[in-house]
């Protein structure tokens, strides 16, 4: 049987390989890139702070150990991004392993396991994320490292002790899961261990998800991060407008005004939040788009192709009709796992819900055991073709998805780059999400902005939500500025937006010496040689 | 036995009378408006009683053209009998809807009596029935499907008798109520064949025929759809009407499907484009928060919203399926059931709306079944316990389910009207009751059904409410009715439905414009010209004003 698996890991291997440079990089991905090369190189990261703990992204902080984790292999392997993507496909790899290992607490049956890593490994989702830089995939294999290490016969307590603390620097929601999802462990898998102990054993990973969301609390902005990235259900201002509008309503109408109180109140949060969780793992992200917006995932495929629906249902079943204990016990975990989704509102949250894919993959695989060989084969290789025909046909996911992973801004970059050797350089801030991460990736220039000499430190020392407007001698045009005309000494090449080419006022020169365009045929940057400044 | 059937018997009539109670209370003024769909099916039933033929003077039509968007025609037939006892109050048309609407409650007891052989289960899903907002709401809206999930649970019922008792008229009596439920939706017509087709294939053994037996059976029931199937597969107008409502008219689809254009394998890319959209859309069906949050789309607000099943139920249908899964010797029910949810959601899974809830009810009335199997499951567990503490558990979920239900009658018959009047056509009929009082003082009303409170949306069948609030013949209708030459205009006696263009028509003379500030330069308006102003529900936002030049 262990051919089967080493098979599916090396066929696993393939699939991350091929059309390596898809998906191309978000801003976000870039910027960790480029700041795992500064880490590496210079030892300071973007903003030029040295071995911070908190970075920056354009929508939150970001916890340490991805990024150190890249500048690690970088300093091994060297700087490039096939680098980075080699250290996530290991990852995949290493998620699918684990996945066979985990299935083994669940379910006697060896063709189970092997299941469950060749749906783990032919995941659409699990092999995109093993292609970019994301917390969300190093969270799932520390989390199944975790279980693992928890429900091994030797309780290894410093594997655990370090996994934990991996856990906690890696991502802002394993603060909620970690001591519910260790407990659990413990309780369901630990025959040899009393309740009491385990109750005990579980304090220090509640007494450390403490101790680092304290920590987190001290930065200055942690609390709006929080509201605004992980409980952004209690800020949601439609939710509180329809309350106090419906009470309106109610008292016009002549109501008992007691009674819309009771009806309508912060109460409504917990049915608002429950189903908004269950709507994360219902079956159309699992099995008809994962994702829409083509940041996580492929956007025609949900987290299997489609024909796994039938082994799902089979297997959940199976499961329930068996009634085994311990079995059952991975819906809780799966619960447990992915419930920090109900507090982020109104979207859907698909990074959070990947933790719990290798325990979705073995109720699969569960039912795959139970049906006939025959449909057994056909499942298999329905769920490898649709697989294989997206990630050969990948133009359309490509062109849906190129607003927030612009393949086309390679060639921008790269004649930005070559420009600001020579001259000073103007760019819109809206030709992409964040234009400076990628110039960042592709040159080896650093510069550390905003560096103050007289204290010694960085200006941005917590930088949230920050948005870097100069490096070096490329100025970004914001959509404050204006355009007037240069002095003998001022002399801009600038790469302008639409929104930016607009505003250009009648006697400027809008002479375009050239435009690129994006995957859609779409013109996005025109440059303008010389002429413009901005005020 | 004798005692304990009066007994079930009062209770599933106490159950009915319950239903009926919630589903005609104040049916005179909730929905507080005729929505186009009622004030057209209504007008074109009079037209049919009165003619024979719909207001375009189509005789005895297959589909009604109405407004565009050719309807089904069963509810129109059975209002047209309904108005020939009541005549045309607005009532009338709501009529159909709670009749089926409550023989629905009693359907579905005897059908789950037949399936799960458990008066219990059969008890609680006719009083989940009575109780569900979906229910509730559909039957009071003047809705045709609601006699379609009647008739096919009563098909099936049969069909399961048949199994259980043989006799011939089961078998036959299923196949042809079966196949009228087809006449009554669409979406009936497609999931019902389907579903049979499951149905014989799930319990084939069991309904042991032979050949012999099936074929007359096949045969009755082809002959009696083979009008529907020619309709569908060769009347323009019904062709015309599933085009419309094709998934493939989905914006996102239609952006997706252009980004391959001109590249190789277009075409089979296209299909799987195609193919992978629709199988997102159908499992979006099953999103609990559509199912409990927000499927009846009662108001404004996502998060704060009415779902098809109340929320409190969202256990008990996940302990129904263990009760279901777990239950022995039930193998060909539990499939059964599983494909009715399945293909009941299918036609809402193919069609253009991200969620279309009035082509899925079928399904979601079998989630109440299953929901009854969960409650009973419960409620033998609850037995095990002490009597406090099942006290104190029962207490606490009666009081969950009052007050989610009180909180779906609060929006239902408070915010419902507030939040979505604009999508009943909340004030058409105040327009029109002023329009006819007027009608003799002016040479000509003009009346541009561009409205909203948000943003401008063309209110449709603004002829239908014209008519039918000013008691207008529909002979006369079928004569007088032609489209004009302006923009979206139509004409009939003195009434001109169309854009109304300001600059041009503010120096028309003798002629009352009834616009929305949409379509009217609210800055240039001679304000002493208006002479009455139209208010949605809220009695603050504007709708309409009357300008009489």
């Amino acid at each position: 049987m262990k051919v089967y698996l080493w098979t599916a890991v090396l066929f696993a291997l393939f699939l991350r390989i091929i059309s390596f440079d898809f998906p191309f990089f978000t801003a976000d991905e870039a910027r960790i890139t480029s700041r795992a090369f500064t880490l590496s190189s210079e030892g300071v990261d973007e903003l030029g702070r040295r071995t911070p703990l908190i970075f920056n992204s354009l929508n939150d902080y970001q916890l340490p150990v991805v990024s150190y984790l890249i500048s690690l292999e970088v300093l091994l392997f060297g700087k490039s991004q096939l680098a980075v993507r080699i250290l996530f496909t290991l990852i995949g790899l290493g998620i699918s392993l684990l996945t066979y290992l985990v299935a083994q607490r669940f379910v006697a049956n060896k063709g189970a396991w092997y299941l469950s890593a060749f749906l783990i490994a032919f995941s659409p989702v699990i092999i995109f994320l093993s292609r970019v830089p994301n917390e969300a995939i190093v969270l799932t294999l520390l989390l199944l490292a975790l279980f693992y290490c928890l429900t091994r016969d030797r309780l290894s307590w410093i594997a655990v002790f370090t996994i934990s603390i991996a856990i906690l620097l890696t991502s802002k929601s394993a603060w909620l899961t970690l001591t519910p999802f260790t407990t659990l462990t413990l309780l369901f898998f630990r025959d040899d261990l009393s309740k009491r102990r385990i109750l005990f054993l579980s304090l220090p990973s509640l007494l450390l998800s403490l101790f680092t969301a304290g920590l987190f609390l001290q930065i200055p902005q942690s609390t709006r991060s929080f509201m605004e990235n992980n409980f952004n259900l209690f800020s949601e201002p439609g939710v509180f407008n329809a309350i106090n509008r419906f009470r309106g309503q109610g008292l016009e109408s002549g109501w008992p005004p007691l009674l819309a109180r009771a009806l309508f109140n912060k109460l409504a949060f917990l049915p608002i939040g429950m189903l908004h969780w269950l709507a994360n793992l219902q079956p159309a992200v699992l099995f008809g788009q994962f994702d829409s917006t083509g940041r996580w995932g492929l956007m025609s495929m949900g987290v299997w192709s489609k024909a796994a629906i039938i082994p799902f249902v089979a297997g959940l079943f199976s499961i329930l009709k068996l009634g085994d204990k311990k079995i059952l016990m991975i819906f809780p975990l799966i619960l447990i796992l992915t419930y920090p989704a109900a507090f982020v509102y109104p979207k859907l949250s698909p990074p959070l819900i990947v933790p719990a894919l290798p325990f979705l993959a073995i109720i699969i695989a569960i039912g795959l055991m139970t049906m006939k060989r025959l449909f057994q084969i056909l499942v298999v290789f329905l769920i490898m073709l649709e697989l294989a025909v997206n990630l050969t046909f990948i133009e359309q996911d490509i062109k849906n998805a190129d607003k927030i992973r612009p393949s086309w801004i390679s060639a921008v970059v790269s004649d930005i780059i070559t420009s600001s050797h020579s001259q000073s350089i103007l760019v819109s801030d809206d030709i992409v999400e964040d234009i400076l991460p990628f110039v960042l990736l592709e040159t080896n220039l650093f510069i550390a902005p905003k560096f103050d000499q007289k204290i010694g430190k960085v200006i941005v020392e917590y930088p949230y939500k920050y948005r870097q407007i100069k490096f070096g001698s490329i100025s970004l045009i914001g959509f404050d500025n204006k355009f007037t005309t240069c002095g003998r000494e001022q002399q801009f090449k600038t790469f302008l937006s639409l929104r930016d080419f607009d505003r250009i006022e009648e006697g400027l020169n809008k002479q375009v010496l050239q435009q690129y365009y994006d995957r859609l045929g779409q013109s996005r940057v025109m440059v303008v040689e010389k002429g413009l400044c901005i005020k | 036995m004798h005692k304990v059937r009066l007994i079930i018997f009062a209770l599933v009539l106490l159950v009915t009378l319950l239903g009926a109670f919630w589903r005609t209370v104040a049916i005179d003024r909730f929905p507080v408006h005729l929505s186009h769909d009622e004030v057209t099916q209504l007008y074109d039933a009079m037209s049919i009683a009165q003619t024979g033929k719909d207001i375009y003077g189509n005789f005895m039509p297959f589909i009604f053209k109405s407004v565009n968007d050719y309807k089904s025609p069963f509810y129109t037939y059975v209002t047209a009998l309904v108005y020939m006892f009541f005549g045309g109050e607005e009532l009338t048309i709501r009529i159909p809807g709670l009749v089926f609407g409550i023989l629905l409650i009693p359907a579905v007891f005897i059908f789950t009596h037949a399936l799960t052989k458990s008066t219990g289960i059969a008890l609680l899903a006719s009083f989940l029935t009575a109780i569900s907002p979906f229910e509730i709401f559909f039957s009071r809206k003047s809705f045709e499907n609601g006699a379609g999930i009647l008739l096919m649970v009563t098909g099936f019922m049969l069909l399961i008798n048949f199994i259980k008792r043989r006799g011939t008229i089961w078998l036959y009596g299923g196949f042809v109520v079966l196949a009228a439920a087809m006449y009554t939706y669409f979406s009936h017509a497609i999931v019902i064949p389907l579903l049979l087709l499951s149905f014989v294939f799930i319990f084939w053994r069991k309904l042991n025929l032979s050949p012999r037996q099936l074929m007359p059976v096949i045969l009755v029931w082809f002959l009696m759809i083979s009008p529907l199937l020619y309709n569908i597969v060769l009347n323009p107008d019904t062709r015309q009407r599933s085009k419309d409502v094709f998934i493939k008219q989905d914006i996102n689809l239609g952006e997706k499907l252009r980004f391959l254009e001109g590249k190789s394998f277009a075409s089979i890319l296209g299909y799987k484009t195609l193919i992978d959209y629709s199988f997102n859309r159908y499992l979006s069906q099953l999103n609990p928060q559509y199912l409990f949050g927000f499927g009846l789309d009662l108001t404004n607000e996502n998060a704060v919203n009415v779902g098809l099943l109340l929320l409190t139920t969202l256990p008990f249908l996940l302990l129904g399926v263990i009760y279901l899964i777990k239950k022995k010797n039930f193998s060909g029910e539990k499939k059964f059931i599983l494909s009715w949810v399945l293909l009941g959601v299918l036609p809402s899974g193919l069609t253009f709306e991200p969620f279309s809830p009035h082509r899925s009810i079928m399904a979601f009335t079998m989630l109440n079944i299953v929901t009854a199997a969960g409650l009973y499951l419960f409620y033998i567990n609850l037995n095990k316990l002490k009597l406090v503490v099942r006290g104190i558990v029962l207490s606490c979920i009666a009081l969950l389910f009052i007050v989610n239900f009180l909180y779906f009658l609060h929006i239902y018959f408070v915010n419902f009207p507030y939040e979505k009047s604009q999508w009943i056509h909340y004030p058409f009929k105040q327009v029109s009751l002023y329009a006819w009082s007027q009608k003799d003082r002016v040479d000509q009303i003009i009346f541009d059904p561009v409205f909203g409170e948000a943003q401008p949306v063309i209110g449709t069948a603004a002829h239908y409410y014209l008519a039918y609030y000013g008691n207008y013949p529909p002979a006369s209708m079928q004569k007088e009715y032609r489209p004009g030459f302006r923009p979206r205009e139509v004409l009939f006696d003195k009434f001109s439905i169309r854009k109304v263009d300001w600059r041009e028509d503010h120096s028309l003379k003798n002629v009352l414009i009834i616009a929305s500030p949409w379509a009217l330069p609210m800055d240039s308006l001679p304000k002493e010209k208006i002479e009455k102003t139209f208010y949605f529900y809220d009695n603050k936002a504007v709708a309409f004003y009357a300008i009489k030049l």
